[in-house]
């Protein structure tokens, strides 16, 4: 890694033996480092103009933009394919790569020890997958249930799923081994934008203080975007509730803490309402019937639904899912053949609407079939405390301290009545939401899927951003509707670094993963050793 | 702390001095020979003249460099000097050594960060909203006031300050009396009927057919407070151009904030509710314009991620922080300061209508007339035990032990926070914000 204009950021080697003036009118005028309107008006940038802007410039070959478990995998599949991790950054404005993660578990009521909806065998921090968080769980407590149940599952036993403080723990491991500190610069990426002669510009806003200048460029040939999800989008009604009443409480996503809701349930009777069918919803139901049995509590669930799932449903019998009382009931995110079986060769075949109507049936909103919860849910139809009720909500409005809801179902509108309204649907916004994601889109070519999102291609290659032998891949969430699905789960984070880790082994940045390196790779990792 | 931004010049203990006249500022180390004396004759001078804050600035730094003493000493480093006044619309600074500034116009945030061979002078659009400053890098900050330290002229000891700007009326942070008098008055009746109610409503074991929280029949007027005379905000004075000059005299160099585009209006983004009688504090703006924490990971209005803006601390009206869960089932949203107690309306703060009255009643008498007060301090949740007799216990969240509070001393609440007062009734604190 070298830097360019190399007195730009040596002010200590000068201390002022005497006052010296120097004028600051304004400081991106003067050069201060900062961007000027040149820059954010071309697509295509020379060293020339961000020199003359002041910008000082890092040379190194592999940029990583995100900083979470996107760019921890892929860093993670460079690493043992070779790459010392001085030739990669990982700009990031979050110190740890699961802490975005972290917090999304726990608010929406999956702390460290509970367990999360994902395969044994999907280890993030493992290339290899082996040994299986089952394997792992079952050493550490010595106990052979967890072998168990993976052996019996989904028949006997529900699907096994690691606790996600297991997750956090093996990532720490790992994050370690491969000096991931080492890599990660913190800061804000404002944008990337190409470079005339090849190779990208990515703009950092160092946190304030650290750098002699309000930006920093660092010039590589390949980009990699992870920056997850833009964030959710709040239902309406919760944001009006929010804008217009500064009511914060009465309406509140369950992917925020809403803790009062709980604490309230434990003093008085409550009617709690409940929107969305996924596995938030599940989990925030889990919760509110767990305490409801603990605390012998009076709580009452009213659970609606926009799309009521009354049984297995698909096209036809080999493609059909579980599902009743309105769930869609599926194991894990994606259906088990995205990752090698029939659904993962025919979707890297298809294109434009044909795609998006092949993710329409695959996708939809499902939760995990869990026996204990099940039971509880029977319990409660049972015993009139939860009902489940399909439609839309037309209205919502505070009467008398509760929310009076009025919900359009299929006889004609209803009236609902609750203490709270809990906010499970998890819409998620726009890629475009995302200013560096708006970015690409407006400036580098970037392009959209059927599904909206980034287009790459099956390597993951950003589809109309090349420049010159640049390239910029991107992962996660924001590519959702490319030729792989599942590419938002830990398993499909792993698979696109592979493929990028593939690619860039064929443009010659690192060696191949072949048998014996990924052997190799493997004994090192059981010890602890860097790759 | 409930003085946090109240108007004023609100001093933090330290080692060096902070000096007043009129509106020019003085924070200065106490070196040795003249050159404390030197600053505050210069400003008793130039405050006799008319205070204007340009001169006063340039004066000091005139001083400041001409003086020998810090430059012969050979570790360069120049004695930590913090000076400032307004200079008509806008106002004038100088920095030197480890003196640092956090300084709130209606541009934004303008930091200086001290360093040992720093003399800085500036201009900075538009009059000061909140200037927060010390001598050295311990930023304690208004954390370290008190409300019994306000220099409104005069010379004290002191390490930092905390400015705020303005008129009393045009900082609604203490919820103003008239706004207050017209929903508060009927508030004591309305909350001790309320709790009342739950009281018996719950009975053992709950009752289904419990009514309406009485939290939200003493929350709803709350929201709809009648605003006093619209203050000034920050928002409206953006319009005006952002102008920044300053001259670096000595190595170092101000950290520098973002140009930014005018502030959406307090209209556009809170609503008129937000408008009214909600207190100015520093927070971020998410990209779709909401007010929000700084701390925040997501917007508490839209669900955007904050993560990917460069955060520019900004004052707006602060949205309400969380709320208080009774133990007998009552909520109340935390828009403002709390007094609670068997007689909440005995204490001078909601007498003044800086806090609302909370009574709790209980049959064993545990409860103190006026048992703790809970205040609002910038984006934290603080909770003070008043003196009662059984005292106040606090245990915070995943832990197993409670702590007793130490009488008057305020103490953070974090969401999940479960307060006892005096061993029969107590509440939890719980907020959308997490942890």
């Amino acid at each position: 890694m070298t830097k360019d204009e190399p007195g730009a950021r040596a002010p200590e080697a000068a201390p002022a033996a005497k006052p010296v003036t120097v004028q600051m009118r304004s400081p991106a005028a003067v050069g201060g480092g900062d961007l000027t309107e040149e820059l954010l008006n071309s697509d295509w940038w020379t060293d020339a103009m961000v020199q003359a802007a002041g910008i000082p410039i890092v040379d190194v070959p592999f940029v990583s933009v995100g900083g979470g478990i996107g760019s921890f995998v892929t860093v993670d599949y460079l690493r043992i394919a070779s790459v010392p991790p001085d030739r990669m950054r990982v700009l990031s404005n979050i110190e740890f790569p699961w802490k975005t993660y972290e917090y999304l578990t726990r608010v929406s009521q999956i702390p460290r020890g509970e367990r999360i909806r994902s395969d044994s065998a999907s280890r993030p921090d493992n290339i290899w997958g082996f040994p299986s968080y089952a394997l792992a769980e079952a050493v550490r407590d010595k106990s052979l249930k967890p072998l168990w149940q993976v052996l019996v599952e989904p028949i006997w036993a529900d699907y096994y799923t690691p606790k996600a403080g297991q997750v956090f723990a093996g990532l720490e491991r790992e994050a370690k081994r491969i000096g991931f500190r080492e890599m990660l610069v913190t800061g804000q990426v404002r944008m990337v934008r190409r470079r005339q002669s090849g190779g990208y510009f990515t703009i950092l806003t160092p946190p304030p203080g650290t750098e002699p200048t309000r930006r920093v460029a660092y010039r590589s040939q390949f980009v990699h975007v992870a920056v997850g999800y833009p964030g959710l989008r709040f239902l309406p009604e919760l944001q009006a509730f929010r804008t217009q009443h500064q009511d914060f409480h009465h309406v509140v996503s369950a992917y925020e803490d809403h803790e009062h809701v709980y604490a309230l349930a434990r003093t008085k009777h409550l009617v709690v309402m409940l929107r969305g069918g996924g596995i938030v919803a599940s989990r925030v139901l889990q919760r509110l019937m767990d305490d409801r049995e603990r605390f012998g509590l009076s709580t009452e669930i009213v659970h609606l639904f926009r799309t009521y799932v009354s049984g297995s449903h698909g096209p036809n019998a080999w493609n059909r899912r579980k599902g009743g009382n309105g769930f869609a009931y599926q194991g894990f995110n994606y259906p088990k053949s995205v990752w090698g079986g029939q659904l993962k060769s025919r979707m890297r075949k298809l294109e434009g609407d044909d795609r998006a109507t092949e993710y329409k049936l695959m996708g939809g909103t499902s939760t995990p079939y869990r026996r204990r919860w099940q039971a509880q849910m029977r319990e409660g139809r049972t015993g009139g405390w939860y009902r489940a009720i399909a439609g839309t909500v037309e209205e919502m409005r505070l009467e008398n301290g509760m929310i009076a809801s009025r919900v359009m179902i299929s006889g004609g509108p209803v009236e609902v009545a609750a203490d709270f309204v809990i906010d499970c649907t998890g819409l998620e916004a726009d890629i475009a939401e995302h200013r560096l994601l708006a970015d690409l889109l407006e400036h580098s070519g970037a392009g959209r899927n059927p599904l909206g999102r980034l287009n790459v291609e099956r390597d993951f290659e950003l589809r109309g951003a090349a420049s010159g032998p640049g390239v910029i891949y991107a992962s996660g969430a924001t590519t959702l509707g490319g030729y792989f699905p599942g590419v938002d789960t830990f398993l499909g984070l792993q698979i696109a670094a592979q493929e990028i880790t593939d690619d860039l082994a064929r443009r010659g940045f690192c060696r191949h993963i072949g048998p014996v390196r990924s052997t190799s790779q493997w004994l090192r990792w059981v010890f602890s050793r860097q790759p | 702390m409930e003085n946090a931004h109240r108007p004023g010049l609100w001093s933090v203990a330290g080692d060096g001095v902070l000096a007043r006249q009129g509106d020019l500022v003085l924070l200065s180390s106490i070196g040795e020979g003249g050159l404390l004396d030197l600053l505050l004759d210069l400003q008793a001078e130039i405050a006799e003249a008319g205070g204007d804050g340009r001169r006063f600035a340039g004066a000091v730094e005139g001083v400041l460099e001409s003086d020998g003493a810090w430059k012969s000493a050979g570790d360069q480093s120049a004695p930590a000097v913090l000076a400032f006044g307004p200079a008509h619309d806008d106002l004038a600074v100088t920095a030197s050594g480890t003196a640092w500034a956090e300084i709130t116009t209606a541009h934004g945030v303008q930091m200086f960060a001290g360093q040992p061979c720093m003399l800085l002078r500036c201009l900075l659009g538009g009059p000061a909203i909140a200037v927060r400053g010390g001598l050295t890098a311990d930023r304690t900050g208004r954390a370290g006031t008190d409300r019994f330290s306000r220099l409104d002229s005069g010379t004290v000891r002191a390490g930092g300050f905390s400015y705020y700007a303005g008129q009393p009326a045009a900082y609604p942070d203490r919820p103003a009396a008239p706004a207050e008098t017209s929903v508060a008055a009927p508030a004591p009746e309305a909350v001790r009927s309320a709790t009342e109610v739950a009281a018996i409503a719950q009975g053992p074991g709950g009752a289904p057919e419990a009514p309406v929280a009485p939290a939200e029949a003493e929350a709803a007027p709350a929201v709809e407070q009648p605003a006093e005379a619209e203050p000034a905000t920050p928002a409206e004075a953006v319009q005006a151009a952002s102008s920044f000059s300053a001259v670096l005299l000595i190595g170092g160099r101000p950290e520098q904030v973002e140009a930014r585009p005018p502030l959406p209006s307090a209209q556009e983004q809170n609503g008129p509710a937000a408008e009214a009688g909600a207190p100015i504090v520093i927070g971020v703006y998410c990209k779709n314009g909401h007010f929000d924490d700084p701390d925040a990971r997501y917007c508490a209005v839209c669900g955007i991620s904050m993560n990917q803006l460069t955060l520019v601390p900004r004052p707006g009206p602060r949205p309400p922080l969380g709320v208080l869960v009774l133990d007998e089932g009552a909520v109340f949203q935390l828009d403002a300061d709390y007094v609670i107690g068997r007689e909440p309306a005995l204490d001078a703060a909601v007498a003044s209508g800086e806090a609302r009255p909370l009574r709790v009643t209980d049959n064993a008498g545990t409860v103190s007339r006026v048992h703790a007060r809970v205040q609002l301090d910038g984006w934290q949740v603080m909770v003070t035990d008043l003196g009662s007799a059984n005292g106040t216990r606090l245990r915070l969240p995943d832990q197993d032990a409670d702590q007793a509070l130490t009488p008057r001393v305020p103490t953070v609440l974090l969401p999940g926070s479960q307060v006892d007062l005096g061993g029969g009734r107590g509440f939890r604190y719980e907020s959308h914000r997490g942890r």
